[in-house]
Order: C-alpha cells, then structure tokens, then sequence
C-alpha cells in the first residue's frame, strides 16, 4: 500500500510475529492478512505488501508456515497460509521474548518520564 | 536434504507466489469495483496501491535464493554468452592468454633449473656459479 508518513517502519521481527498470531486463529492468504493486520489494530498498522510477500516467503523456507489451498472470502479456491508446529513453537517463544522486551522499554520511559 | 528440497521445489514455490500475488489483486479490484469504481479504474488503483509488482517477486523470491552464488554463476553465464557470439574477440582472448601464461611458464622454468635450483653438477658453464 501506498508509503503513509503516519505509518512509520515496524522493528525487525514484528510483522513475522503478527503474523503468526493471525494465521494461529485460521489459516488466511495474504489479502485477509493485511486487512486482518490493519483492522485488529484499528488502523494503527499497516502492512506493506512489499514487506509481506517477502516475509511470508522467509517463514514458509523456517517451516513456520505451509501453503494450501484454502477458501477465499467470495468462497473461491485460493492459496492460504497454515501455521505448522513448528511455527506455533516460534510464536511462543517469540511473544515471551517481545514481552520482556516491551516490559524493560516501558520501564525506561517510565523513569524518563519521572 | 533439506536444501536439495530448496533447490528442487522452489519453482513450485514461485508459481504460488505469482498466483498469492494475483489472487490478491484480484480480490483488492473486485472490493474497489464494489465500493463502485469501474474496472479500469479500479485495476489501477490496485496495483498502485500494491507498489512495484515485479520488484516485490523478486524480493521475495530471493529468499529461497543464494543471492551472491546465484549472481556470480548468472554473470559467469553472461560472459560465456557474450564470447560465445563474438568468436574473434574470444580467439583473441584465449590466445592472449595462452601465450602469455606459455612464455611465463617457460622463462620461470629456465630461471629455476638455471639460477634457483641448479642441476647437482658442480660447475656449468652456463652458469657464473661454481661450488
């Protein structure tokens, strides 16, 4: 989508982690991944499709992710994106990480602030 | 194994990756034509909004790629090409470098029998060295 300056780039890693939270709940093609993304996030953010296809290709070559033909949202065939095992595994340890991380950055500010 | 599976499956890959990608403006058009842009116009906006279609392909099929190896043997490639239809220039070349690497060869070889390693006699007459 097009470059919004509001927008500014996600850090490296939080488009793999978001989407392996989305395609936890159902396996979606990459459409209902960017729509999904910008509308949980009540618009706060927006997935590039320049940084999408490219990351969902880096994830199926981990083996977090697997292609199959899935039902799109006309109810057509489409290709989908199933998160295998593995990349349950990766999104677990993933979010602990992201927490702490979240946790001592809020930590910093919080000190900043005072 | 698992990189034999790389190199052997990775046209597959690319096939749905160009069907993801076109599913994909397919699905972005037909929401634009519902909101009641003509197809035309809708056609253009979803891929102005997807950016540079051929670039992002690239991208990501770099992934399955070993960029630096990969460039290496298409240059290499190339140059062959490029020899390949001009068979003079490439005489040229090959003779170039076969006299050149020929009379290196030779002079080095007279240089290490005569100066550097002399044949176990102990005094020639070619040589000023006597033991």
């Amino acid at each position: 989508m097009a470059k919004n300056p509001e927008h500014r780039d996600l850090f490296p890693g939080a488009l793999e982690i978001m989407i392996l939270q989305s395609l936890r709940l159902r396996p979606m093609h990459g459409y209902a991944l960017v729509k999904h993304i910008k509308q949980v996030s009540d618009n706060l953010l927006q997935v590039e499709e320049g940084s999408l296809y490219p990351a969902l290709q880096r994830m199926l070559r981990e083996g977090w992710l697997e292609s199959e033909i899935g039902v799109s949202a006309k109810g057509g065939p489409t290709r989908v994106y199933r998160l295998t095992d593995t990349g349950v595994r990766h999104l677990e340890q993933e979010v602990v990480s992201f927490d702490r991380m979240f946790t001592g950055i809020t930590r910093v500010l919080a000190v900043a602030k005072a | 194994m698992q990189i034999l599976n790389r190199l052997f499956n990775r046209h597959r890959r690319y096939d749905d990756l160009s069907v993801s990608i076109q599913e994909h403006l397919d699905e972005r058009v037909e929401e634009l034509m519902e909101e009641g842009m003509l197809r035309k116009e809708a056609e253009q906006t979803a891929r102005r909004e997807f950016g540079n279609i051929a670039l992002i392909q690239e991208r990501s099929r770099e992934e399955w790629q070993w960029p630096a190896l990969e460039s290496i043997i298409d240059d290499l490639k190339f140059a062959f090409r490029r020899l390949r239809k001009s068979p003079g220039f490439a005489a040229t070349v090959l003779l170039t470098l076969a006299i050149g690497i020929g009379a290196n060869t030779a002079g080095f070889s007279v240089l290490n029998s005569v100066l550097l390693r002399p044949l176990p006699y102990p005094c020639l007459l070619y040589t000023s060295r006597c033991v």
